[in-house]
């Protein structure tokens, strides 16, 4: 009440109250002393008494007032000091419990940044290896060696080849047909000299028949001579029928060789017309196979070249994956930094535990302790969002 | 025959990608995860060329080449220092280590493969 009467100004009320007792006291014994100087007196005597109990008691009013005003100021001072340390105390116990988990869950993201980038690099690793596959599987079979147009360049050697036998075959066949026609100039040749023969024949005979004549009309000593002429006629039959002969066989075979000869030359051109269509047909192949070959080789290409942008884009991505080892190295400096938050807190919660009033911080000196961690650009320029691009190497 | 090359590096993904570029190029790779295990995984055997992070847990990257440097097989074997590290104060010390070159992350495979066969002639 005193304080609120304090705080209210309200001090004056005592000592007007004690002067209106005063004065009332005082005006009591003038008016009941009729008026009289000792009345007087005695009423500013009771005045005075008043005056004096009025200061008396705003004096005590004030030392009561001061005394609950400093009695509660230091009450709240000590209210606000028992918050504070309170407050202090709950955040040594949050940063106790809590810094723990962050280190905790920093490590748990690396693991698994890293596990994860570990398995995307395996990934990535065993996409290129089946890419190298396909690659070389696709050379196998289109390529100038021992794939596709390998196999039809060998095809179409080994056909060339047949081909120039068979062509080889009937180059020779064609000269002995020219061999074998040759052949009827000397059966006629044999016929003429058959014929001669025969020619021949008829002469002796005629001769033989003549002498034969000239025989008779000589007489006895021509029978001799007829004897003679008789046997030259008989040579000369014989020689003739012999004639004749020749040239029936010469004829016989003249007529076996010429059919023959038509033959093998029908042959020769159903040859002819058989390796012709057989080149053709061959040439149609090889054609097809080429054109088989050339689109396979030209997917092939495609292939390869959209391999090779398939394997650069993988590495780039390849290189990207290397995110991991800079985060780890930022979040490994935010551990540390939290680790050591941990244990400066853990000692000031020690030395308050024990009455020891603890050292601020060093604000410069923490960031400056906490900057020689720092291993990556981006630590160093905080403005630096984007990741490290790489750069050149330094030779020394 | 073909060439070996060890990579030390704690990140395992970081590992895996210097292999796979080295592998297609048809080098033999030999993984560490620190200077220390490097150490005990060379046993004298013959590497052509070191790739080393810098910073990682039980011997850090600078240090490893030092202690590479002093065993007479390695003495002459060229080491890339492969970073996140920039700062020209680090590449001091790498080159005074003993270290030929230095890539910061993120290397694009082409390049480190330049630099390797640059390195091993």
């Amino acid at each position: 009440m005193l304080y609120a009467l304090h705080e209210t100004g309200n001090i004056g009320t005592p000592l007007t109250s004690a002067l209106l007792l005063g004065t009332a006291g005082g005006g009591t014994v003038a008016w009941a002393g009729g008026m009289s100087l000792t009345a007087w007196l005695a009423a500013a005597a009771l005045v005075a008494a008043a005056t004096v109990a009025g200061n008396w008691a705003r004096n005590d009013v004030r030392r009561r007032c001061s005394a609950a005003v400093a009695a509660a100021r230091t009450a709240a001072a000590a209210d606000a000091r028992a918050e504070r340390d309170t407050y202090i105390a709950s955040l040594h116990r949050v940063a106790q419990a809590a810094l723990p988990r962050w280190m905790h869950h920093i490590g748990l993201s690396r693991s698994q940044t890293e596990a994860a980038a570990t398995g995307l690099t395996a990934e990535f690793e065993a996409i290129l290896a089946r890419l190298d596959q396909a690659l070389e599987g696709s050379r196998v079979v289109s390529g100038d060696g021992s794939g596709m147009v390998g196999v039809i360049a060998s095809a179409r050697q080994e056909l060339a080849a047949m081909l120039c036998a068979l062509q080889a075959a009937l180059a020779e066949k064609q000269q002995m047909l020219q061999a074998v026609s040759q052949l009827e100039a000397v059966t006629d040749e044999l016929k003429r000299m058959a014929a001669d023969v025969g020619d021949i024949a008829k002469q002796t005979n005629l001769l033989a028949l003549n002498a034969a004549i000239e025989a008779a009309r000589a007489g006895e000593s021509g029978r001799g001579f007829s004897v003679v002429a008789n046997e030259v006629r008989k040579l000369s039959d014989l020689s003739g029928t012999t004639g004749q002969q020749i040239r029936d066989k010469v004829e016989a075979a003249n007529a076996t060789m010429t059919a023959a000869l038509d033959a093998a030359t029908r042959m020769s051109r159903s040859d002819q017309i058989l390796v012709a269509d057989s080149e053709a047909a061959i040439g149609r192949v090889l054609g097809s196979f080429n054109d088989a070959a050339t689109t396979l080789a030209a997917a092939s290409r495609r292939l390869e070249e959209d391999s090779g942008a398939v394997r650069v884009q993988v590495e780039g991505v390849i290189v990207n994956l290397q995110f991991q080892d800079r985060v780890s190295q930022i979040l490994n400096a935010i551990s540390g930094d939290v680790e050591r938050l941990e244990t400066r807190l853990g000692e000031d919660a020690g030395q308050l535990a024990t009455g020891v009033r603890p050292q601020p911080f060093d604000v410069d000196g923490w960031m400056q302790e906490l900057e020689k961690t720092y291993t990556t650009l981006e630590q160093h320029a905080p403005d630096a969002a984007t990741a490290a691009a790489p750069t050149a190497i330094t030779f020394f | 025959m073909s060439k070996t090359v060890m990579i030390v590096d704690d990140s395992a993904s970081i590992r895996q990608v210097v292999s796979i570029t080295l592998h297609g190029a048809g080098y033999e790779v030999i993984e560490a995860c620190d200077g220390k295990d490097a150490l005990t995984k060379l046993g004298g055997q013959r590497v052509h060329l070191v790739i080393s992070d810098v910073n990682m847990p039980n011997m850090d990257g600078i240090t490893f080449v030092r202690e590479l440097k002093k065993l007479g097989s390695y003495k002459f074997t060229p080491v890339i220092m492969l970073t996140t590290e920039a700062a020209d104060e680090k590449k001091r010390d790498g080159q005074a280590a003993g270290a030929k070159a230095w890539v910061v992350k993120p290397f694009a495979p082409q390049q480190m493969l330049s630099a390797v066969s640059q390195l091993i002639m």
